[in-house]
């Protein structure tokens, strides 16, 4: 592998891909210094915001308090605010230089799944509780999401009492945000249950413990007992190895392969048990690895939708004058951020490519690039009004049209290149053992002047299964 | 007009046929199974209100909860003495008397869920309540349908741009078509076929991601290209309503009477959550279904097809018993679901109304677990073994 597939490799795992300043700067670039540049890059932490909180919502009243007319307005300003934010998320993940805590951001955004239509405040809050410690501690990570009201809302912890206690949040907490299946009871999601008691928000988004509510009793969970409250029994499920061992495992199968090494998986757990959770650490540890760039490990993850809209956008240095452009293909490719299809997540790797989201994934790049229509219907939202009916029968057709910088691509790979062809296939693709030689696909690449061939150049890169992978 | 050039044609895309790789021969194993029957699942989404679908007319409680919704006892297309049609629902009426469909009350699931996305979700996969599968109920019967041999995509067809989960399997995923001739076209375009042919005279690693991609995409090309042929075969001269439903349930009509080896077709119409003025966008969209469905069943019948199609509308929820402040109704629990056919063992109202006095939670409690419609449907009709596909055992409902 070459130095530059060994960078490329990288910054298409620990962000979305290389841009053309990597390309022109980072060829020589050694891996160890790539790696402390990427830590250095998301050092910081800077919230995603799209606007204000609604005037209307009171602090203690909520919708209650509105008249149906500024519930309305509430729904309206909601959706159109929740595409602002997706839109934003999107272009952010593609420009800035905070590769790693994007991606991490997204990492924990699938894991910590929840969707609440309309409550795009709610959603901004917690993308950020996530961002802001997306590469910190585990631990401090659960908490906050935890006790951030769209987790609270979303799995009916606003409903917990202690003398109705309900119990979604106990068992997707073991389930799926810690322990996973198969190490804990239904007696530990019960008992746990009770120790959440009293977990809510207030209309704006403020956590606050209910007192009253709060069942102080005695509880016993995974073999402790005592008289819990929530961060007891988070402070419980930390303290189990298996909970360092599945989130291991996870970021294994997302940053690796999916197909899992047990053995590299039980070394990086144990060392991140030991270290008190630092994600960093983690992270670290494995993309200094020589493990992680084997042979088997590269160029074997297929893109998700997100990875494949941002791939391209930060590639090719494209911004879209349509905001909802890459909401429509998220759509159509079936990932919308902040609407996962449920507390799971996204399911990852092959789920993605089906008969036609091969065949969009293979006309994107030509609509992207020449402006060619895209005649599809996305499946609809759910809604039961008239627009709703009348997009029954009408055929969306969009317009992807890209504004790409076609000058400087071209001087990135002219300026005293030998072969252009084959530099920009190793720009653009990831290492995989394609079968496809350069001239070949060149040879379906004519224009009617040497800007149109090399745009037909790129865009027949961009069309084939080797750019699905990273 | 068929010409010369035409026949060229056909012959040489049959001669790539020929020059396919071993993983794309289909197998037809399930149309042994199935013995030529087909099953088409039309999908309300949004949750249909099925109070104001089949109408509990003989109930007080229906006209306290719902006084300004509530649908009049003279408009109802009373079946019996306390259920009826919706009027919008009036083309159906020929079917229902001629013992053509069969409705079921009460149907749902413990622990249900009223959030569109989740309800959705379980009733796509089949999983229970507290469960997240990544894969849907009639992907696995396609994963099933040629025991250990891969199935084509076209053996499960979903008429649309993009595929729901329901017909996403483990192996093999269904064909999504809206449009078959537009399909094929973007498969036939010379570039793709290029990098497929490339890929498939090369020998890769046949369990790579790389291999996973081409595989997915020239089984779509093959399958688009079936598909594309067969729809030419047979144009159907009956009328359907000039919308989306009624040319995507023309669609299917076309591709069943021209012998598709296909055995389950999956179509959806949205608009269903009548959260705001009820009635109007609620009778609208019956009368679409209604129409399109009437439509494709005189289609069927008069091709000597509708003997071997069984039809299954569900959605993803009811609605509350109430309706809300807007003239409209809010998300609820268990609905009524229909069946339609040639050849139905219980046609008619297959069980009791639902008892509007004994709610759960201000919501209908359900009686049928709609895992049980779909046992009925693989085991008695598809003829495959339903357990191997719900992963667990449902009581079977002697319904087809």
């Amino acid at each position: 592998m070459t130095n530059w597939q060994s960078v490329q490799h990288l910054l298409a795992r620990a962000g979305f891909g290389p841009n053309l300043r990597n390309w022109q700067k980072d060829q020589n670039t050694s891996i160890a210094k790539m790696v402390d540049r990427l830590f250095t890059d998301s050092a910081a932490f800077e919230p995603l915001s799209v606007g204000k909180l609604p005037a209307q919502l009171s602090a203690n009243m909520g919708i209650q308090g509105l008249s149906e007319e500024e519930r309305k307005m509430l729904r309206d300003q909601g959706r159109k605010s929740q595409k602002e934010l997706n839109a934003s998320w999107v272009n952010r993940m593609a420009t800035t230089d905070a590769q790693l805590r994007e991606k991490m951001t997204l990492f924990w955004h699938d894991h910590f799944a929840t969707r609440l239509p309309v409550q795009y405040f709610i959603m901004q809050q917690q993308n950020n509780v996530i961002r802001k410690y997306a590469l910190g501690s585990f631990g401090d990570l659960l908490k906050a999401v935890s006790k951030d009201a769209a987790m609270l809302r979303y799995l009916n912890n606003q409903q917990n009492r202690k003398d109705s206690p309900n119990e979604n949040f106990a068992r997707e907490v073991m389930e799926l945000f810690t322990l996973g299946r198969g190490h804990y009871s239904e007696q530990d999601i019960k008992e746990a249950a009770r120790a959440f008691t009293g977990w809510s928000s207030k209309p704006r988004g403020e956590f606050i413990f209910r007192k009253h509510w709060h069942d102080q009793g005695e509880k016993s969970v995974l073999g402790q007992t005592g008289h819990f409250d929530g961060d007891d029994i988070l402070d419980i499920l930390l303290a189990q190895p298996q909970t360092a061992k599945y989130i291991t495992r996870k970021i294994y199968q997302y940053f690796v392969n999916t197909k899992v090494d047990e053995q590299m998986v039980d070394k990086w757990s144990t060392t991140f048990f030991e270290s008190d959770y630092d994600i960093a650490a983690l992270m670290r540890t494995i993309f200094s690895s020589d493990h992680f760039y084997a042979a088997q490990n590269v160029g074997t993850r297929i893109k998700s939708p997100i990875e494949y809209i941002v791939s391209l956008m930060r590639r090719l240095e494209i911004s879209f004058p349509d905001k909802d452009a890459t909401i429509f293909m998220q759509k159509a490719m079936g990932q919308v951020l902040f609407s996962p299809p449920n507390v799971a997540g996204w399911p990852d790797g092959r789920a993605w490519i089906d008969s036609s989201s091969i065949m969009l994934r293979m006309q994107i790049p030509r609509a992207v690039i020449f402006s060619a229509e895209l005649a599809l219907k996305a499946k609809s939202d759910f809604a039961g009004n008239e627009d709703a009916i009348k997009l029954n029968d009408r055929g969306m057709v969009r317009k992807l049209k890209g504004e790409i910088n076609w000058r400087k691509l071209e001087q990135a790979f002219t300026a005293g290149k030998k072969n252009k062809k084959s530099e920009l296939k190793d720009y653009l693709w990831a290492k995989v053992p394609s079968q496809l030689q350069t001239e070949d696909i060149a040879s379906f690449a004519q224009g009617q002047n040497p800007e149109q061939a090399f745009k037909m150049y790129v865009m027949r890169l961009l069309c084939t299964p080797e750019f699905q992978l990273c | 007009m068929s010409s010369r050039r035409d026949f060229l044609k056909i012959s040489a895309l049959a001669s790539t046929s020929l020059m396919l790789p071993r993983f794309l021969q289909g197998c037809h194993f399930s149309q042994e199974q199935a013995n030529g029957r087909k099953l088409v699942v039309i999908q309300l989404s949004g949750g249909n209100d099925g109070l104001n679908t089949i109408v509990p007319y003989g109930d007080d409680i229906y006209y306290q909860q719902r006084s300004g919704i509530g649908i009049s006892p003279n408009n109802v297309i009373q079946l019996n003495d306390y259920q009826g049609f919706n009027p919008a629902l009036e083309a159906l009426r020929d079917l229902y008397d001629n013992g053509e469909m069969s409705l079921l009350n009460s149907v749902g699931y413990p622990n249900p869920n009223r959030s569109h996305f989740r309800a959705m979700d379980i009733w796509h996969t089949g999983s229970n309540a507290n469960e997240y599968w990544e894969n849907g109920w009639l992907g696995r019967y396609l994963d099933h349908q040629c025991k250990g041999v891969e199935a084509s995509p076209h053996g499960v067809i979903e008429i649309d741009d993009t595929l729901s989960l329901s017909v996403k399997g483990n192996k093999t995923k269904g064909l999504a078509v809206r449009d078959p001739k537009k399909l094929f076209k973007a498969t036939q375009d010379p570039y793709l076929q290029h990098l497929n042919q490339q890929y498939q005279s090369s020998h890769q690693a046949q369990d790579s991601e790389l291999h996973y991609l081409y595989k997915t995409m020239a089984e779509t090309m093959q399958s688009a290209e079936y598909v594309y042929e067969k729809s030419k075969i047979y144009q159907s001269k009956s009328e359907y309503p000039a919308n989306e439903m009624g040319r995507r349930l023309k669609l299917v009509a076309e591709l069943i009477c021209s012998g598709v080896d296909t055995t389950v077709f999956y179509v959806s119409l949205s608009g269903f959550d009548t959260h705001v003025r009820q009635r109007s966008v609620q009778e609208r969209l019956l009368k679409q279904y209604a129409e399109a469905v009437a439509a494709f069943t005189d289609d069927l019948r008069e091709n000597d097809k509708f003997d071997d199609t069984m039809i299954l509308t569900f959605s993803e929820f009811g609605r509350r018993v109430k309706q809300n402040a807007s003239g409209g109704t809010d998300h609820g629990k268990a609905n009524n679901l229909f069946l339609m056919g040639g050849k139905l063992q219980r046609p008619g109202i297959f069980n009791k109304a639902p008892d509007l006095s004994k709610l759960d939670d201000g919501d209908l409690q359900w009686e049928i677990d709609f895992r049980q419609v779909y046992a009925t449907l693989l085991d008695d009709w598809l003829g495959v073994e339903d357990e191997l596909i719900l992963q667990r055992k449902f009581k079977k409902l002697r319904l087809v």
